[in-house]
């Protein structure tokens, strides 16, 4: 390497000058001559590797532009203030900030005697110490939070805390009509279900005579179910926001935002009433429409000025699609003359006649009133069916209808159950009435329990039997296909005969249930086994009283009438015996492998309190079942038909009003028994045929192929397969011919001419590990058995896909 | 200790955040906010095989999970933006998946929509929203230096390390000599790093 000439520097020290070139300023002199050091310190620069550079996204696009972030910088946020958590607020706990408006920072909160969570909005106004304004401000929240309408948030309490006023709400998980807007465009059919929504919420402050008076998307909650809440009614007054001076002198967008959905006499400072709430709808409907406020300026004023002078501007600029009675709804509700504008009842009206209203408003619109509507309810003329008995086998089993709506559901109640006693307590009677009002119920208890026969307590029912039961009762009903309805324990036996009988399924619905009752690693909700027995020992021991009331029906727990209603049903569900068996029997449920197979729209439910099973539980039962809709409801309650059933119910009917249609039919839920036969000769061969056809008849077996000295059939009950492919090996044994087994349960093709699907293929994998006279089975098969006395032991692991087989040792 | 605060907390108002929690600026923060983060997610839809419908179906609901994550879990300040913003996606993944309607989605796109559903593919939009949290640091790191040194140098430095621009020919541009080029670039790398380290609070 050649010697620097004089001046020079080494690569080093190149490095060395670069990393503080004040200590060596003589070289920068020289660099600023040397055409050799610049080349150098140019390639240098280049293959350095700068810490910052590792920051640099891939496509290297960086912006200079003064951002956002920088004006926070510059400007130190105030938020610290606000957003410090605080203890309590008046005899709310942990408070967390989540957010602030122009009124106040709103908090989530603890309401430590509810256990619930609420919103709630402390104010900046530091007016306490006023009675007189104290008082009207009460007053008005008070007033708008009697309104009681399912799109009006409700106000729970009005209180002050160290010298604020507070409002307690409660609280929506949810964006803002604001926030929805500024992501993406929305559709037609959302407009209007929210405008029907938004107008129904008015419609209601209106007829009790509550002004909004400061509609605008911030004011307006899109839940995460698409219900809309409408926020701070008549509260703008108290806020100070609406102070036009101030408003003027403000720079930002904000108060522009807040301008624009102003009404002319709003905007002249006059007095308000309804109409002006129509004007503010207008806009809103304008904005959601075309993306556009209708009326625009540079500053407020200019946003005033247009409001007062202009017409607005044209929609059809914006969005072509709206069709033309829209185009007038939003124009007569932006008449600049009040008396112009149509009330909130005729726009209700105006769109349920254009637009048939989502049965979302028809629903909720009654839990508007649930006093009257539960008597409504009560008195209405609903057919009650005397009790009458269905054969399943050689059981049988009681059963009822109620209602003759147009579609059929098949009402599964968990754990226990007695058909007479359902109709004593005026909660469940108010919750069957009303299912029945838009459909026909069809009630049973299930084996063993209520109405129908008391079997041994060996021989309490499987799900499997349980089927049975089903199919047996809609048989009886002339039922041909039904909405399968699961309460709790209810539930995975509706999954499993939705999965089984899609075709005898129209949708399913689960409300507080599960997939599995045993804790597990992977299923961290279930009860320890400790945990289930000493459940166990308490029913064994207290069967008779109010058991469980406490998980069950927190709210009523206390309610005298209510426990002893509970005990007595519980008594007349099942004996001591009996219920310790069942629910030991509920414990080996696990109908999670079968749970992708579902092909029916389902709903599921759950309360996020439910002290029985947790939220988390319902929420994975969805997460399985392909397209199911998921809804966490507030609440503690277990039982369906205590505390707010009426929001269950809403959801239910909009549900299975709404729903699409299912699929059609040829991919089912099915156990398969794939075997390898091994015969001398062609005679012994056909012999075992003509004898397998049978015996798979008297199994129910379905789809019976055999080619090339392999057969398969599937079974709608797994542990019907299970008895059949022993039955089977035990008529090969006699007739010298070899047959090795394999069960799976899973999907399968029904639409080809012979059977196929993944659980055909699984099944023909494992055969090939199969001894001769041996039956394997997956470990989904053999969960799904659990209680039917069919024994097992591990045989091996496949490793691809990952599946524990197991060998059929005993057949009881 | 109050500078390291300090950047922590302008960090978090970094993105959209700042913002959902002060509403004068919401709008141009959620602008902002849909413009850098919406094409990251939906790149990640599409990559992992939706079509352009389903795929800005699924980025309007993550993105406005996620919105609702930042506006309602609280930034700590002790933490790494990094942390965060990986926190807030996971909730936000997780509460999509919760709540969304299965039922209105297209019933062919079921089965991808699906795969979007596994750890594979949520590690995978961690992957996509880290690029854009490494821009935001920058960015901001830039910002700062910015303001404290001389616009010549900070020019010196932008011309040489994103215009690609020779020390030579950003010296000549400026009318700088070229040494004081080098020294200027030498600085703002020096500057830059750090500030950037600091943002990341990265160990």
């Amino acid at each position: 390497m050649a010697i620097p000439p004089e001046g020079c520097l080494t690569d080093s020290g190149i490095r060395t000058f670069l990393e503080s070139p004040s200590q060596q300023a003589d070289f920068e002199d020289h660099v600023n001559e040397c055409r050799r050091c610049q080349q150098r310190i140019q390639e240098l620069s280049e293959s350095s590797a700068d810490g910052w550079k590792k920051f640099m996204p891939d496509d290297h696009s960086i912006s200079f532009e003064q951002t956002l972030a920088d004006n926070v910088l510059l400007c130190p946020p105030a938020q610290d203030v606000w957003q410090q958590g605080c203890d309590r607020i008046g005899r709310f706990e942990d408070c967390r900030p989540i957010g602030k408006g122009a009124m106040g920072v709103v908090y989530v909160a603890t309401d430590p005697k509810l256990g619930r969570n609420v919103a709630i909005k402390l104010l900046t106004e530091e007016r306490v110490s006023d009675a007189v304004w104290m008082e009207r401000f009460g007053r008005e929240a008070r007033l708008a939070g009697s309104l009681n309408h399912p799109n009006v948030l409700t106000i729970y309490e009005i209180g002050e805390s160290e010298g604020r006023p507070y409002i307690a709400s409660e609280l929506v998980q949810g964006v803002t009509l604001q926030e929805r807007l500024l992501a993406f465009r929305l559709q037609l059919s959302e407009v209007l279900d929210y405008a029907a929504q938004l107008a129904d919420g008015l419609a209601a402050a209106h007829a009790a005579g509550i002004v909004h008076r400061d509609l605008k998307p911030d004011n307006v909650m899109i839940r995460d179910d698409g219900l809309i809440k409408i926020l701070d009614f008549g509260l703008a007054r108290f806020s100070g926001q609406l102070n036009l001076e101030e408003a003027s002198v403000s720079r930002d967008g904000m108060i522009v935002g807040t301008v624009s959905f102003m009404s002319p006499e709003q905007a002249r400072g006059q007095e308000l009433d309804v109409s002006s709430d129509l004007f503010s709808f207008g806009s809103l409907l304008f904005l959601m429409l075309s993306g556009q406020r209708p009326f625009v300026g540079e500053t407020p004023s200019d946003v005033m000025a247009a409001i007062l002078t202009r017409a607005p501007q044209s929609m059809g600029e914006f969005n072509t699609d709206v069709p033309p009675w829209l185009v007038q709804l939003v124009a007569r509700c932006l008449s600049k003359d009040p008396a112009l504008r149509p009330t909130s009842a005729e726009v209700v009206a105006d769109l349920a006649q254009h637009w048939p209203a989502p049965p979302v408003l028809k629903t909720e619109q009654k839990a508007t009133a649930p006093e009257v509507d539960r008597r409504a309810f009560d008195e209405a003329p609903i057919e009650l069916t005397d009790v009458r008995y269905a054969r399943s086998g050689d059981v049988n089993i009681a059963w009822q209808t109620v209602g003759d709506g147009p579609i059929d559901m098949v009402f599964v109640m968990g754990w226990v159950s007695h058909l007479e006693w359902f109709w004593k307590d005026a909660n469940f009677a108010a919750f069957l009435r009303r299912l029945a009002s838009f459909s026909r119920v069809i009630l049973f208890d299930k084996r063993g329990t209520g109405l129908s026969d008391r079997v041994p307590v060996d021989e309490l029912p499987t799900l499997e039997k349980r089927m049975d039961d089903v199919r047996a009762v809609m048989a009886a009903a002339k039922s041909e296909h039904a909405v399968l309805c699961g309460i709790s324990e209810g539930g995975p036996l509706c999954a499993l005969f939705a999965a089984t009988y899609p075709q005898k399924t129209i949708a399913l619905t689960m409300m507080g249930s599960y997939a599995r009752r045993m804790w597990a690693k992977d299923y961290p909700w279930g009860p320890t086994e400790a945990q289930r027995e000493l459940f166990f020992e308490e029913i064994a021991n207290d069967w008779g009283g109010p058991l469980g009331i406490e998980d069950r029906a927190p709210s009523k727990a206390n309610d005298p009438e209510f426990r002893k209603w509970w005990a007595s049903y519980l008594r007349m569900g099942a004996s001591p015996g009996a219920a310790v068996a069942l629910t030991r029997m509920n414990a080996q449920i696990d109908v999670r492998p079968i749970l992708p197979t579902i092909q029916v729209p389902t709903l599921v439910l759950h309360r996020t309190g439910d002290r029985c099973l947790r939220v988390a539980e319902g929420r994975h039962v969805a997460e399985l079942i392909p397209g199911a809709k998921f809804v966490e409801l507030p609440g503690d309650d277990h039982l369906p038909f205590v505390g707010d059933s009426e929001a269950i119910l809403d959801h239910l009917e909009r549900f299975l009003t709404g729903m699409k249609q299912s699929p059609a039919v040829d991919q089912v839920l099915a156990t398969v028994l794939y075997l390898r036969i091994e015969a001398d000769s062609a005679a012994a061969f056909d012999q075992f045929q003509q004898l397998l056809h049978h015996k798979c008849e008297l199994f129910r077996g379905d789809h019976l192929t055999i080619v090339d000295g392999a057969a398969k059939v599937m079974f709608d009950g797994p542990a019907r397969a299970v008895r059949a492919a022993h039955a089977i090996v035990g008529l090969a044994n006699r007739l010298s011919i070899g047959v090795s087994c394999a069960l799976d349960t899973g999907i399968c093709d029904v639409g080809q001419e012979t059977l196929g699907g993944t659980a055909v293929e699984l099944a023909l994998q494992i055969s090939q590990s199969a001894e001769v006279a041996e039956v394997l089975v997956t470990n989904t098969v053999r969960n799904l058995v659990s209680g039917s006395g069919l024994l097992f032991i591990p045989k091996f692991t496949l490793s691809d896909p990952d599946i524990e087989v197991f060998s059929l040792v005993e057949s009881s | 200790m109050s500078r390291r605060k300090a950047s922590a907390e302008s960090i978090t108002s970094l993105t959209l955040l700042c913002a959902l929690k002060d509403d004068s600026q919401q709008h141009q923060a959620w602008i902002r906010f849909v413009r850098r983060y919406g094409p990251r997610i939906e790149g990640w839809c599409c990559r992992w095989g939706l079509q352009d419908a389903d795929a800005r179906d699924v980025t309007q609901n993550v993105l406005l999970q996620l919105a609702k994550q930042m506006r309602t879990f609280e930034y700590d300040d002790r933490g790494r933006f990094r942390s965060w913003l990986k926190t807030i996606t996971w909730r936000a993944w997780a509460d999509y998946w919760g709540t969304r309607n299965r039922n209105a989605a297209l019933p062919g796109s079921l089965e991808l929509l699906e795969k979007l559903n596994t750890l594979e593919a949520k590690d995978d939009l961690l992957l996509h929203l880290e690029d854009e949290a490494n821009r935001e640091i920058l960015e901001v790191a830039l910002q700062r230096v910015r303001g404290r040194v001389k616009e010549r140098t900070f020019e010196a430095f932008r011309l040489m390390a994103f215009d690609g621009l020779s020390g030579a020919e950003a010296g000549e541009k400026l009318g700088m000599p070229v040494g004081s080029v080098f020294v200027a670039k030498a600085r703002v790398d020096k500057m830059l790093s750090e500030e950037a380290a600091l943002l990341d609070c990265d160990p």
